[in-house]
């Protein structure tokens, strides 16, 4: 009977310890300053991980949850972002919305300098760290929280770039060409001073191609993301505003439909 | 046990006695773990060599040594062979003392050496870095002690580079200090001795250099910030490092904000240049629509000039435009009528500009400063493309205002090089290395021999290369999808099909520093960069005599490359020719060496002319006092088949120095010119079935006349066109004992290259060299007899032949060949 006991209490330690890895990805990564936090080994990268929420039962990869500073620089930064700053629970528990850490953010940019482009950050299913597969056929929804510093209304664009589709880059192209009709953007608002959890379904999500006449015509769907390189939010340039705009951001998160 | 089992062990025995003795000939107090010895700046051993290094360099570098002259920065490499596991070492620096004088410990920054491992390398043909752990990240010391990477495993390697910085007041001597390691409780001393000369490298010119950061992107990810501090950060590191970058600018803040860093960075030593800000949003100029904002840019220009005529400096005499994303390596039609057109429209701009110019200021006192001091150079701002596309191009397209920017190695060639620089005496020509070239030409690949870099920086004051050229200095990006890269400071090295390429320094912010670390390569470039300064001075000591310095440095550049670029990887050699350089402007300016105006050396004869820098300076040659003409001018000839160089001696006062000047390496043998039918008889014979020699008028090197080879191999299918030397002819008179190579001029009169491969034949062919014989011009083919370890009885060599491609036709001229003797015949 103790034996039994043991093998149920080994069972429950078990499970309890898998749902907490599932709950929070564990990344053996020290939060020890003085350790070189982006020299791991190969062996240790956390390649193509997919988590189960415990609450819900969805499953989801998480691609960006900025948990100490090699995670961090995984994510691009593009197009003079700004600086980006690591926020741990223990100081600002109410900028973090999922593990221990987040980013704090300040815009910087200046469109004309980068070819049109806003400053943007990139989720890329591509790098060596995430390595994960690019066919999000089954992707249901991406998820991004990002709270608005601001005391006014802030929109953010969401952009799904494929492995040679650089929607960054062509946003405005196809916005004032009278050639292309399409825009590939969602502009979601956040609010201020408060966090938004912004919510893309993947039925939304699309990009442009050209027929061999040169027609612009939009992909979307399945079809559009069965070769994902990265899942983009684009915000303005900091020279519109008198001050630099702030945010924090954590926790993006890429839904699969249920199997 | 076997013969070989115990010679084996007896090596083995060797090695251990060696290293030990190496541990032994080192001032150690209480250590025996490490064995210690000191190396310049211009070599890096693996990591992991096996105690190569230590075995072969210890017992004879016991001190750490350095040469360098006032305001200068000059590294010193402290090497560690470990001879059992170290958990943690230190290293400190004492300060400098010469009598009174001291070069503090503060000028003194020591950096650890981080090591890359490479499971390939871009250079398959270099010996010396076969792949395995490359050194080239460089983290300070207190970093690197304070995360830990202060371990080395038993049987490695560690290099420490320690930078030692004088100012334009430090006292020129010999400095000493010492050199102290702990390591694991036992502790090491090492002399450091510098010597500073009293030269000031501020009074030679810098070389200008475009290192670029093409966006913030680049650094942005691994830094976590594209601030404006954190670009200036970058600036001003790489600045130290001489490598002039873009501002730090983005564009916020306009044309003001430009101005404002302008006028910070301008004075600041490595400031040599920066491009001109432009933006890509399109713009219509002069009626014609380009992907180039030109009015904007017209605007930065205008606030500029204003500027500089404000505050009396030409600001814009370190100003370029590159429009790399507009046009870039052009290659095709398109792409040069697109060049064409954006650098008529960016030239058209600057003159309206400079016409907006004296609009505005005709009338006030600025007038004049403007006309006589900026406007020539406005007007003139260079427009560069890189590429290695063919100088026939740009005259095609009429490019007549684009400064050329080819590859390193499309000028390896004299030819090449007088190509690109003819007939454009008004634009200058640069330089550059990126993706390529590789092995064996010099670039900034971190696989590469470290002295490699260094050399350009030498090649660009013999061509007149007026500025060296390099994409990016900070990409933390993978090239092929602009991705982040995972670990920069392992990753991108040893990823990259050219590991290093854009890729310099290292992001500070892995370590917790704000700011980049910099690189091995970037030390080597920089020092290299200083050497330009240096020559640069000579070359004014020479022009203040009205004569060119080149005739004393030609000497100097080919014991550091040879005449197609390719540097020499010996780093005591290199050493030794750069303090050659650093004690003839010692000596010129103490009025103990010479002035050289003419060193000619001819296929038999060399002609040597000299002025003494004193006027009170006594020549003496084999002990008889010589007497110059009546300009002062001493002059000689030399007979080569009866010595190599030149020595004299040169008293001023009761000081007599003995001087060398090598002409040639070995004494040469036999000669043969072509001028008579005979001639050719006693030297050239082949046997493939159609062959035809004559002396010709067509080409001579030496002489009139040359031998005319025509290798008709085509009429006998699969047959190799060769022509031979044999050890029977008149030439060689039966022996090749005592030659050390023999030399030839072989002329290609084709429209192609032609691929020669020169061989010895006993009882069958073994190839000695290959060279590739460029189309229309002389090539000196130099082979060297195999040593006695090769081949037991040289004149089992029956015949030298000269081989061409199989199948082919080949027609060549041959002339000024002679066989050169081994130096200690001399």
């Amino acid at each position: 009977m103790k034996r039994i006991i043991s093998l149920i209490l080994c069972a429950i330690l078990l499970t309890v310890s898998l749902c907490g890895c599932a709950e929070k990805q564990a990344v053996n990564d020290s939060a020890d300053p003085k350790t070189p936090s982006n020299r791991l080994e190969l062996g240790e990268r956390r390649n193509n991980v997919k988590v189960t929420d415990e609450a819900t039962g969805e499953t989801y990869y998480l691609l960006g949850d900025f948990e100490n500073y090699f995670e961090a620089t995984q994510i691009k930064y593009s197009a003079d972002f700004g600086k980006v700053d690591l926020v741990s629970k223990s100081e600002q528990a109410d900028k973090v919305t999922n593990g221990e850490g987040s980013i704090h953010v300040t815009i910087s940019g200046n469109e004309s300098t980068w070819h049109k482009r806003r400053p943007n950050i990139r989720f890329s299913t591509t790098n060596a760290f995430f390595n994960l597969t690019s066919d999000f056929s089954d992707l249901d929804r991406f998820t991004l929280d990002i709270y608005n510093c601001q005391d006014y209304e802030v929109e953010t664009r969401f952009l799904l770039c494929t492995a040679i589709y650089d929607a960054v880059t062509f946003e405005d192209r196809i916005l004032t060409n009278p050639n292309y009709e399409y825009s590939t953007a969602e502009i979601y608002t956040l609010a201020p001073n408060s966090w938004t959890t912004v919510e893309v379904p993947a039925e939304v999500m699309r990009f442009v191609n050209w027929d061999t006449t040169g027609k612009a015509y939009l992909v979307s769907g399945s079809d559009a993301l069965s070769a994902v390189g990265a899942f983009v939010f684009s915000f303005d340039r900091g020279e519109l505003h008198e001050t630099p705009q702030e945010f924090y951001i954590d926790n993006a998160r890429a839904y699969m439909k249920s199997e | 046990m076997t013969a070989k089992r115990l010679a084996a062990l007896l090596c083995v025995f060797a090695l251990c006695a060696t290293l030990c003795s190496c541990g032994n000939a080192v001032k150690t107090a209480g250590g025996s773990s490490l064995t210690l010895w000191g190396e310049s700046s211009g070599v890096k051993y693996l990591q992991n060599d096996g105690g190569e290094a230590a075995a072969s360099r210890a017992a004879s570098h016991t001190s750490l040594e350095v040469s360098m002259v006032r305001n200068e920065t000059e590294a010193v490499q402290l090497m560690m062979y470990a001879k059992k596991d170290i958990a943690e070492y230190n290293v400190t620096v004492s300060d400098l003392v010469c009598g009174d004088s001291i070069i503090p410990s503060s000028a003194i920054q020591v950096y650890d050496e981080l090591y890359q491992q490479f499971m390939t390398t871009t250079r398959p043909g270099n010996p010396d870095y076969a792949g395995g752990m490359i050194p080239d990240p460089l983290l300070p010391m207190a970093t690197a002690v304070e995360y830990g990477e202060t371990t080395i495993a038993k049987g490695d390697n560690q290099a420490v580079l320690i930078d030692i910085t004088t100012t334009a007041g430090t006292a020129a001597g010999l400095y000493s200090g010492v050199v102290t390691v702990t390591a694991d409780g036992e502790e090491y001393t090492l002399p450091l001795n510098v010597k500073v000369y009293d030269i000031n490298i501020d009074d030679g010119d810098e070389l200008q250099t475009v290192f670029a950061i093409l966006d913030r992107d680049q650094f942005a990810s691994a830094e976590l910030d594209s601030s404006d501090a954190m670009a200036e950060a970058y600036f001003e590191m790489l600045l130290k490092y001489n490598m002039s970058c873009p501002l730090p600018f983005e564009g916020n803040g306009g044309a003001e904000r430009y101005v404002e860093l302008l006028r910070k960075y301008y004075h600041y030593d490595g400031f040599t240049s920066y491009r001109l800000y432009y933006e890509t949003a399109g713009s219509v100029y002069a009626g014609v629509g380009t992907n180039v904002n030109l009015p904007l840019m017209q605007q930065y220009i205008y606030a500029i000039a204003m500027a500089s005529v404000e505050d009396r400096v030409n600001y814009l005499d370190k100003a370029y435009a590159y429009f790399y994303t507009d046009v870039d390596e052009p290659d095709v039609e398109e792409e040069f009528l697109r060049a064409k057109e954006t650098v008529n429209l960016y030239f058209q701009m600057l003159y309206d500009c400079d016409e907006m110019l004296r609009s505005e200021l005709i009338g006030t006192d600025d007038y004049h400063y403007y006309v006589d001091v900026v406007s020539d150079t406005l007007t003139n701002i260079p427009d560069v493309i890189p590429g290695s596309y063919d100088i026939n191009d740009v005259k095609h397209y009429g490019l007549d205002r684009l400064t050329v920017c080819p590859e390193l190695s499309a000028m390896s060639t004299p030819a090449d090089r007088r190509d690109y620089a003819q007939g454009r005496d008004f634009v200058d020509l640069w330089v550059y290395t990126c993706w390529g070239p590789v092995y064996p030409y010099p670039g900034g690949h971190t696989d590469d021999t470290q002295l490699s870099y260094r050399t350009i920086p030498w090649m660009c004051d013999e061509f007149n290369w007026s500025t060296y050229l390099m994409w990016s200095t900070s990409d933390y990006l993978w090239r092929e999808h602009g991705e982040v890269i995972t670990d920069p400071w392992g990753e991108m090295h040893t990823g990259q099909p050219r590991p290093g390429d854009g890729k310099l320094t290292y992001p500070g912010a892995t370590y917790g520093l704000k700011g980049p670390c910099p690189s091995l390569r970037m030390v080597t470039w920089r020092d290299g960069a200083d050497d330009y300064q240096v020559l640069n001075i000579l070359r004014r000591l020479y022009e203040e005599k009205g004569l060119d310095a080149s005739v004393a440095l030609d000497a100097i550049y080919r014991e550091i490359y040879d005449v197609g670029l390719i540097p020499n990887r010996d780093n005591d050699r290199f050493d030794a020719a750069r303090l050659s350089l650093l004690d003839m402007i010692d000596n010129l300016k103490a009025g103990t060496d010479v002035y050289y105006s003419e060193v000619a050396v001819g296929i038999k004869e060399a002609t040597i002319a000299f002025v003494p820098a004193s006027s009170e300076a006594v020549v003496t040659l084999d002990g008889k006092q010589q007497t110059p003409d009546a300009e002062g001018v001493y002059r000689f000839n030399i007979d080569l088949t009866k010595q190599s160089r030149f020595v004299f001696d040169l008293t001023v006062g009761d000081k007599t120095q003995t001087y060398t000047r090598q002409l040639i390496n070995g004494v040469l043998g036999a000669v043969e010119s072509f001028e008579t039918i005979g001639d050719l008889a006693d030297c050239i014979v082949s046997y493939i079935s159609d062959y035809k020699a004559s002396v010709s008028e067509d080409f001579a090197h030496d002489g009139v006349k040359s031998a005319k080879m025509v290798l008709n191999s085509a009429a006998v299918a699969d047959t190799v066109p060769y022509f031979a030397i044999e050890k029977d002819s008149a030439l060689i008179g039966g022996s090749w004992k005592g030659l050390d190579s023999l030399k030839a001029y072989i002329y290609n009169p084709s429209d192609e290259m032609i691929n020669l491969s020169v061989s010895y034949y006993t009882d069958e062919d073994t190839t000695m060299d290959v060279f590739e014989l460029p189309s229309g011009q002389w090539t000196l083919v130099q082979v060297t007899f195999p040593s006695a370890e090769e081949l037991a009885d040289i004149d089992d060599i029956q015949e030298i032949d000269f081989n061409f491609d199989r199948g082919q036709s080949v027609t060549v001229y041959m002339d000024s060949i002679a066989t050169v003797k081994e130096v200690a015949a001399e």
